[in-house]
């Protein structure tokens, strides 16, 4: 006995157009978890959090781990989230100058899982975790796959492999120099 | 048959009365969009979006009292609407009516799924529904503190008394120490034994197995892949549809027709939520 057919309850022609009042989006909630994880447990010699007001835009730091020619050096990162993050993955950029094959000249970082093998299901602290192990292993060996890929800077690659101990030195004055 | 005996003229003019307080309450013009309304419902009382289309101007207007009305007078007309239903329940929490809101709002959500599970106005009444439970707990956890706090003053002072009372000023002095010692310990253990009480009334973490690796949230819709890795319904296929066909965690390949539902921690998610009420929080 109800009139059947202006029912809106089906989501048909004759309601309001149904206004949403949901306010924060889902990548900036999944960041403030991130957050709150990290402020919980962040990964060893690790530190990010945002830079101001903006959720979106991270600074952080990692220290040089020991027995590596980074040892005692600090190094800022930025951090940038796509609005459609975690599904892109965040730009990081070395804000500290670095003498590493996989990071160049103005701190652009080449890291497989910020590029192609990137997963919603990777966080920053993941992330971080990559950029410290990549302090101690670089990641040379992509270089002879294919020149297009990684190193970012073939030099300091070949040094690695072909001198390893200038290469260290090297590495340990920019540290000096730069990071200190 | 149908109660509606009015000409068809006036059905048609109630309908033009429904188009231009749509007009108007599009241009936020809440007061002439009711008046409107008013005028359709005057000619036909009988149509169930009239009453709820002025609800929705009274709810713009944070007038609550009113959409309350509506909303029932809406429901009387057609039972299985989710709007009236849906506002219906946020009126009644307006009045911290917590218990009789949830139902509304669960009610709202229930038709809501069987019309059409994946509409924003779902996902808009999951959102009330979680922070009017989130309400809920955060009232009775209050007061069951307030009683927690007053019965351990209570217990504390029958402890101060019956040492009083056991050891009185007279005694000598190394008894006496003895005696403050003993006090102190019941004391003490009085404290330990409120504090577990308490426990389940602290927000605290929503263990990992709860929760989606991709939202870091708890679950509401779990699905599992194939290799035994459950995330968040609407997440994963956002996932294959924007990343790629792949398992986020194991990276093994993965197709939309391979999800199930994981009614398991589904279960086990809606058992924790009715244990610990303050995860049910959404920002």
């Amino acid at each position: 006995m109800r009139s059947a057919g202006i029912s809106a309850s089906s989501g048909g022609g004759g309601g309001r157009p149904w206004q949403s009042t949901t306010s924060v989006s889902s990548s900036g909630k999944r960041i403030q978890k991130e957050m709150a994880e990290l402020n919980l447990d962040p990964p060893p010699d690790c530190a990010a959090g945002p830079k101001g007001d903006n959720l979106y835009h991270w600074v952080s730091t990692i220290i040089g781990p020991p027995g590596t020619p980074y040892e005692g050096g600090i190094y800022f990162l930025d951090i940038m989230f796509p609005s459609d993050y975690p599904f892109k993955p965040p730009t990081v950029v070395f804000k500290t100058r670095i003498y590493h094959c996989n990071v160049d000249s103005v701190g652009n970082l080449s890291l497989d899982i910020l590029k192609d093998r990137w997963s919603p299901a990777l966080t920053i602290s993941k992330v971080l975790l990559a950029i410290r192990a990549i302090f101690t292993n670089p990641d040379v060996c992509k270089f002879f796959q294919s020149i297009l890929d990684n190193p970012l800077v073939p030099g300091i690659a070949h040094l690695y492999l072909a001198d390893r101990a200038k290469h260290d030195e090297e590495a340990a004055e920019w540290t000096l120099r730069f990071a200190r | 048959m149908s109660p509606i005996a009015a000409p068809s003229s006036a059905t048609k003019q109630a309908e033009l009365l429904r188009q231009d307080g749509n007009l108007y309450f599009n241009k936020e013009r809440f007061g002439a969009a009711i008046d409107a309304y008013t005028e359709a419902i005057t000619l036909c009382p009988n149509v169930p979006v009239y009453w709820t289309n002025r609800a929705l101007c009274h709810r713009r207007r944070n007038d609550w009292t009113k959409v309350e009305e509506d909303c029932r007078k809406a429901i009387k007309l057609d039972g299985s609407s989710v709007k009236a239903h849906y506002m219906l329940g946020l009126a009644l929490l307006e009045r911290e009516e917590f218990a009789e809101g949830i139902k509304e709002l669960e009610k709202a959500l229930d038709l809501g799924r069987g019309a059409n599970p994946k509409s924003y106005m779902v996902e808009e009444i999951w959102q009330a529904l979680a922070k009017a439970k989130y309400l809920k707990w955060e009232d009775e956890s209050t007061k069951h503190a307030c009683e927690l706090q007053s019965l351990k003053e209570a217990c504390e002072t029958a402890l101060e008394e019956k040492h009083f009372l056991d050891f009185p000023q007279t005694e000598t002095e190394g008894f006496l120490d003895e005696a403050a010692k003993s006090n102190l310990q019941e004391l003490k253990a009085l404290d330990r034994v409120f504090k577990k009480a308490a426990e389940a009334d602290i927000p605290s973490e929503v263990p990992d197995y709860l929760c989606c690796k991709i939202t870091l949230d708890i679950f509401r819709d779990p699905v599992i892949t194939p290799s035994g890795v459950s995330y968040e319904r609407a997440v994963i296929l956002n996932h294959l549809e924007k990343v790629g066909n792949f398992d986020p965690i194991t990276r093994e390949p993965l197709d939309e027709s391979q999800l199930i539902p994981n009614l398991a921690i589904k279960e086990a998610v809606q058992a924790f939520l009715d244990e610990h009420g303050w995860a049910y929080k959404t920002d």
